[in-house]
């Protein structure tokens, strides 16, 4: 009886203002006595199978019994029990179809067929070049072709108010973390977001610490770093209508291999990963240890470099904070424009900021040549890292080491880093430590 | 040798930053008058108390010093006992920020003030120290493990230096046949004292020590009590070496890195030593902090922020006290004697009451 309860409140919200909705179809079709009548929102629905699968085929039996029966028959028709999952269906691109006394759901979702893209934003030079796409189950069908084993499981999860976004969890029961799971899955119980439209949103949701400045999830173009991942007992997140997917958990060493560490030998691996770890270094502290060198203990440099040095600095007639905070300000609009204009104007960008700024600025005193060396050098080594999410904490970090350097010379340097490395030392993701020297039993 | 990794760094963070604790130039003041016997025996006698305190402990994994004795002691004891080592700890990293806050000036930033420079120190220690001690003890590792071969780097350049003399070496070495002075000897097993962190730390890491871990610990002690006593005297003269408070500075800057962009080797040595003895005095307060958080009975946040605040604060009212660095010497002179008596006591203790938790 509740059924059919639920089955005239149904009708009855129906009638008050569901159908406002421009999108929103409701029309009877009426061949005998009882009529028959379709609710469902066009925008998601596919129109030209609704036409050939529940339309012409109500013309062609006579009685609506039969007509019920054939639509049964269907794989993707259900029949409705409550209201709220109705609701929900209906939504998602389902065609509710009324009858006499009862409400049937039948799926003709308008598959928006994305095609399968190269990744662009972490390009490999010889890995497997396919990317993850819109479509969640296209995403999944990646990732499921390529890890064919009988243990991955995928768990759907439903999050957003007002989005009501799907998202699968993917992992491999064998080899999770279970107390990882755990947390993971209370925390995806309890985001109360409205809308969750990216990874990075959803990232924001279930990571606890608002003022967290490290990333605590890769979030990866990649079927392979993914597949990879779940390999190593993470837990995969994908979530629909965005073409990254987040890895949890994820520790401070993972932001920093790519997929060619593993494309290439293992020892120009070593290499790479090395070369990424000195341009971390390089990005953090230069800017500082200039400020902290050339204002407080210039003496420390050979006899030569002092001079040149100084040479170089003759002309700017400020002191060495404001000419790094200057040529720093200079790239970092340079970075934030030349990834927000057009592609086509973008060269134009590059071009006036690097060549003029950079040439002009030295010529007219503004800041030394050598400055324009290292601040080239924090921007260069700054993208080595492969994972933009922590390419972008870096760029923060070096702010407060910077200012340390002003206040304090070459010993804030050093107190920023030791601030910095156990500040690092206690994040965790999903309790799993952040920054661990030597991990048992990972081997990558 | 991965379990039993943190240990070594206890330890070895200990032996590094000797040099910031005035341990070289206490070994050098007496070093015709029984420096020699004094590490000859210290070897021995550090490496005796390590080992014993050690194998006990380990028989009680996960379980800190104060916890075990609240099993046997009357409650009083327990907390005069924890009340005095507080104390010590205090003064251990006390100790070392002052006398590197003194470096620092002298060195690196003479413009800038001492309180300033102490500040800077104070707030990051007190950052760092509430941390929980396996998160303490993961940056440590990472701290460690980069600096360690620059240390090491750093050692092995002025041992080979061409100017470093080896007759001055031979001329202190030979004047082995004194009575051993008490502060030298209290210097000398200073290196080995590292492990004196365990009665907090016991319960974050796990120890599982073998015959050749003590080996290797007693050579790396015997390579940093010869290297930090003789390089000075190597390269500074047998009788020059006493006129300088700190006896590496010195060294470090007599040393030309010829083939870098930093000439004098003192730049990358007070970095690094910056970088070591600041790790060795959070170590050093994380350990007080955590002794004088079970000592007290309350356990709200108000709580450890007061304790927060006595830490930092202390520092100022001794800076006052301290204000000279021949007072920072004598009295780094005595804590080291204290220190020797009450670690002897303490592995007195531990042996003692794992003994008899045992039966």
């Amino acid at each position: 009886m509740r059924a059919k309860n639920d089955w005239q409140t149904l009708k009855r919200l129906l009638a008050e203002g569901f159908t406002r909705s421009d999108d929103v179809v409701h029309r009877v079709m009426e061949s005998g006595d009882d009529p028959v009548e379709l609710l469902y929102v066009k925008s998601i629905c596919d129109t030209q199978m609704l036409t050939s699968q529940i339309i012409s085929p109500y013309w062609e039996f006579r009685e609506t019994q039969e007509y019920q029966t054939f639509l049964r028959s269907f794989p993707n028709c259900t029949e409705a029990h409550d209201l709220p999952s109705t609701l929900d269906e209906i939504l998602a691109g389902s065609v509710a179809i009324f009858f006499q006394d009862a409400l049937y759901l039948f799926e003709v979702r308008h598959a928006q067929a994305t095609p399968i893209n190269e990744a662009t934003v972490e390009t490999t030079v010889q890995g497997p070049q396919d990317a993850f796409n819109e479509d969640l189950m296209t995403s999944l069908n990646l990732i499921r072709y390529r890890y064919q084993t009988s243990s991955l499981r995928v768990e759907m999860h439903i999050a957003g108010k007002l989005s009501k976004t799907k998202i699968a969890l993917v992992y491999d029961e064998s080899l999770v973390d279970s107390s990882v799971l755990e947390k993971l899955k209370e925390r995806m119980k309890s985001i109360e977001a409205d809308l969750i439209q990216s990874t990075g949103q959803l990232q924001r949701h279930i990571s606890q610490d608002p003022w967290n400045v490290f990333p605590t999830a890769v979030a990866t173009e990649r079927p392979d770093r993914a597949v990879l991942n779940i390999s190593k007992g993470k837990v995969i997140i994908v979530v629909d209508k965005t073409p990254f997917v987040l890895i949890v958990p994820s520790v401070f060493s993972d932001f920093f291999s790519a997929m060619d560490d593993a494309v290439q030998l293992p020892v120009i691996g070593h290499f790479l990963r090395g070369l990424r770890y000195i341009g971390l270094v390089l990005t953090l502290t230069l800017p500082g240890l200039y400020v902290g060198t050339i204002s407080y203990n210039p003496e420390f440099f050979r006899i030569q470099l002092a001079f040149s040095v100084a040479a170089s600095r003759a002309a700017v007639p400020y002191a060495s904070y404001l000419e790094v905070i200057f040529m720093l300000l200079m790239i970092e609009f340079l970075t934030e424009s030349s990834i927000r204009l057009p592609k086509v104007i973008g060269p134009t960008a590059t071009t006036v900021g690097g060549l003029i700024l950079g040439q002009a600025a030295s010529q007219a005193g503004l800041v030394s040549n050598i400055m324009i060396i290292i601040i080239a050098t924090v921007a260069i080594s700054n993208f080595v890292i492969p994972i933009s999410a922590m390419s972008f904490a870096i760029r923060v970090v070096k702010y407060p080491l910077l200012v340390l350097a002003t206040f304090f010379g070459l010993p804030g340097v050093i107190i920023g880093l030791i601030g910095f490395v156990f500040y690092l030392a206690n994040l965790d993701s999903f309790g799993v430590p952040y920054v661990k020297m030597f991990r048992e039993g990972d081997k990558t | 040798m991965r379990k039993n990794r943190y240990f070594f760094y206890i330890v070895l963070l200990n032996m590094f930053s000797n040099v910031m604790l005035f341990v070289p130039h206490i070994l050098i003041v007496h070093r015709f008058t029984g420096t020699m016997m004094a590490l000859v025996i210290s070897l021995p006698l550090g490496m005796a108390l390590l080992i014993l305190f050690t194998r006990s402990l380990a028989k009680f994994p996960g379980v800190t010093l104060p916890d075990l004795m609240r099993r046997v002691l009357p409650t009083w004891v327990v907390t005069v006992y924890e009340t005095f080592t507080t104390i010590l700890w205090y003064l251990a990293g006390a100790l070392t920020l002052l006398s590197f806050a003194e470096i620092t000036k002298r060195f690196l930033s003479p413009e800038s003030s001492q309180f300033t420079i102490l500040s800077l120190y104070v707030l990051l220690a007190v950052f760092v120290i509430p941390m929980q001690s396996k998160a303490l003890l993961r940056g440590l590792e990472v701290l460690f493990v980069v600096n360690a071969p620059v240390i090491l780097m750093i050692l092995l350049k002025s041992l080979f230096n061409e100017n470093m003399e080896w007759n001055a070496v031979l001329e202190v070495g030979t004047n082995l046949l004194h009575w051993p002075q008490l502060s030298a000897l209290a210097a000398g097993t200073y290196i080995f004292s590292g492990y004196a962190n365990l009665v907090m730390l016991n319960d974050s890491m796990r120890i599982q020590l073998k015959k050749w871990h003590f080996l290797l610990i007693a050579a790396l002690g015997a390579g940093t009590l010869i290297t930090s006593f003789f390089i000075p005297i190597g390269l500074l003269g047998t009788y020059a070496v006493d006129r300088v408070v700190f006896p590496w500075v010195a060294t470090a800057d007599s040393i030309s890195l010829e083939y870098f962009f930093i000439e004098r080797m003192l730049v990358p040595f007070l970095l690094l030593y910056l970088m070591i003895s600041l790790v060795s005095a959070i170590v050093h307060w994380h350990v007080t902090y955590r002794l004088a958080t079970s000592l007290l009975p309350s356990k709200g946040k108000w709580t450890k922020v007061v304790i927060l605040c006595v830490i930092g604060g202390g520092m100022y009212v001794l800076q006052q006290v301290i204000h000279d660095e021949h007072l920072l010497f004598q009295f780094a002179n005595l804590w080291m004697q204290i220190r020797l008596a009450s670690e002897v006591l303490i592995v007195a203790v531990v042996v003692i009451l794992t003994r008899r938790l045992q039966k």
